[in-house]
């Protein structure tokens, strides 16, 4: 427990130096993230320029950090929203059952029936390329996760003494959906979650990879990756290190999220 | 029992098709823009434009008529023709659908070797480094970016090495197959790996286990007749989502690979907005998972003797 712990603490490190390095970007990146500067194309990784340039000039390491802007927050926002979504959904469809259920339960089917990637792509290209259309899109196909786990808890719990007691004090369904029946899923809710933000990224950038996203001249790390593709024989470095970027960030999400998962299903038993 | 399951489940799957299509349809009606320019381009006669609604009986009725006399269409085996390339859409997939196949069959065989085998070693080793090894490397295969991975691939064995194609298909050599699988399969592996191991976790003290390693059964049966096998239900379930989503084209690896496959077809066809080709295309995918599905609840009953098909 303490090595893999030592690995959790990294990672956690890691998600705060992103997070912060991302919100701060503005501030911090030595060069103009979205200006062509033509005395500087393509060069390799160097003093001046860690991560080297691209076919425009740009410095690599400063578009990374502007990228994660887009990256990091459509991943934290999109999922908080799903979230929520989810929680309310999964919550009227375990405690009501009937036809609530059986509507909620084919919209989650629909949801979960196909391939995420194949649902993004077609939602996000019936609306305009940008942050709205790729939160939109990233929250409609999140929220049907949430909402079978959360279904399946208040199954488990609607009928638990306590809530029972609750219902029976004349406790309305909101005050026992937050005060006696969330608290209770909270810890596979966070593990979900923390998982979750991961996969969105991911989702993101795999559709600015495929220009479907946060438009050019503004960098992300997808359709950085995707640009670097036409000049990967002379400049590999274009790919490589915005691709690493993204493996690294999802990798300690993934890290941190199940370390949460071991630590709270260790507490249980 | 089996017909009667099949023709049961068949039933069930009935609103989950009828949901799927219909929201792709209103999905594509509310979607901003014309497909009519997509077809002829925007500098055209009104008289020309008006021919072509005309033959494509565009503006004729309301759309829950023409969404009732589409799935008409589709019961008599009629996708109807691509705008872009008027070759009938049921053509268009399969003569890609093969490709795909071909792609998914390899890399789902690749993913459940690697995967499954690694799961097993990770389970019974005793090596502490090899177990932690093996943490890392599962989570690095769920975390890396599939598009990035197979660009690295191509990196490394096109640009550095040069021992195998960068891309394309070629003339269907086994050579263009390896990084194309690689790169699809590498993920699979890595959830499988996780899935073997946590299973066989669960049951390799089992009594049953127990009482077979007493009665002097061979390591080799005992792991794998007696503890993998019981081991074996999520890990199907795991092996059908994957195949099943391979199968619906696996638009990444086939766009930076180059591959002729229903995933980058149908990501042209959504660029293109080449309506007729996208529905066909969705109502193929929800097919496919719903075979699968059932094919897996087979599998199901093969593995566990137990489990009944009610």
């Amino acid at each position: 427990m303490r090595n893999s712990s030592l690995l959790y603490r990294i990672a956690c490190m890691l998600l705060l130096m992103m997070a912060v390095v991302s919100l701060a970007a503005p501030l911090l990146v030595p060069y103009d993230p979205v200006k062509p500067d033509l005395e500087s194309i393509k060069e390799s990784p160097s003093w001046h320029h860690p991560m080297g340039t691209d076919d425009r000039g740009r410095d690599i390491l400063s578009r990374v950090m502007m990228g994660g802007q887009f990256s990091i927050s459509l991943g934290i926002f999109s999922t908080a929203c799903a979230l929520m979504l989810g929680i309310v959904m999964g919550f009227l469809s375990g405690y009501f059952g009937g036809w609530i259920d059986s509507l909620v339960g084919l919209l989650t089917n629909i949801t979960l029936a196909f391939p995420a990637l194949l649902l993004a792509i077609a939602l996000s290209s019936a609306m305009q390329p940008g942050y709205t259309s790729i939160f939109i899109t990233l929250v409609a196909i999140g929220w049907a996760g949430f909402a079978r786990l959360m279904r399946a808890e208040t199954m488990k719990l609607k009928n638990s003494p306590h809530v029972e007691a609750a219902r029976v004090l004349g406790a309305d369904v909101w005050y026992i959906f937050y005060r006696h029946i969330l608290p209770l899923c909270s810890g596979i809710l966070i593990t979900a979650v923390t998982l979750r933000v991961g996969v969105a990224i991911l989702m993101e950038s795999s559709l600015s990879f495929l220009g479907l996203g946060v438009q050019p001249p503004l960098p992300t790390w997808g359709g950085m990756v995707s640009q670097g593709r036409d000049f990967f024989r002379s400049a590999p470095w274009m790919t490589l290190f915005p691709g690493a970027v993204i493996t690294f960030t999802i990798l300690a999400l993934n890290i941190v999220g199940e370390g949460y998962r071991s630590r709270h299903t260790q507490k249980q038993s | 029992m089996p017909f009667v399951y099949l023709m049961r489940k068949s039933m069930e799957s009935m609103p989950t098709l009828i949901g799927v299509t219909l929201l792709t349809f209103l999905l594509l009606k509310m979607a901003p823009g014309d497909p009519i320019y997509a077809i002829i381009g925007e500098r055209v006669s009104h008289d020309r434009e008006a021919m072509i609604r005309e033959q494509l009986q565009a503006d004729q009725s309301a759309w829950p008529k023409q969404y009732l006399k589409y799935m008409g269409n589709i019961l008599r085996g009629d996708l109807g023709t691509s705008y872009i390339t008027k070759q009938p859409v049921i053509q268009g997939f399969a003569s890609r659908f093969p490709n795909t196949m071909r792609l998914a069959g390899i890399s789902i065989v690749l993913a459940i070797i690697t995967g499954i085998g690694l799961g097993i070693i990770g389970t019974y080793t005793k090596n502490a480094f090899f177990e932690k090894f093996l943490m890392v490397l599962t989570t690095f295969g769920i975390s890396t970016p599939v598009f990035w991975f197979g660009l690295f691939l191509i990196y490394i064995f096109a640009r550095v090495l040069g021992v195998l194609p960068a891309s394309g298909m070629g003339d269907g050599e086994p050579a263009y197959l390896i990084l194309p699988a690689i790169t699809l399969g590498s993920r699979s592996a890595a959830y499988l790996a996780r899935m073997t191991r946590t299973s066989l976790e669960q049951v390799r003290n089992a009594r049953y286990v127990l009482a077979a390693k007493a009665r002097g059964i061979q390591p080799y049966s005992l792991v794998l007749r007696h503890t993998l096998k019981n081991a074996l239900i999520p890990v199907i379930t795991l092996i059908g989502l994957d195949f099943g989503s391979y199968l619906n084209g696996s638009v990444l690896t086939e766009t930076i690979f180059g591959w002729n496959g229903v995933g980058s077809y149908l990501v042209l066809a959504i660029t293109q907005r080449d309506y007729p080709v996208i529905m066909g295309g969705v109502l193929l995918g929800t097919v496919i998972f719903i075979v699968v599905n059932i094919v897996m609840d087979f599998l199901y009953v093969l593995v566990d003797p137990r489990i009944e098909l009610k």
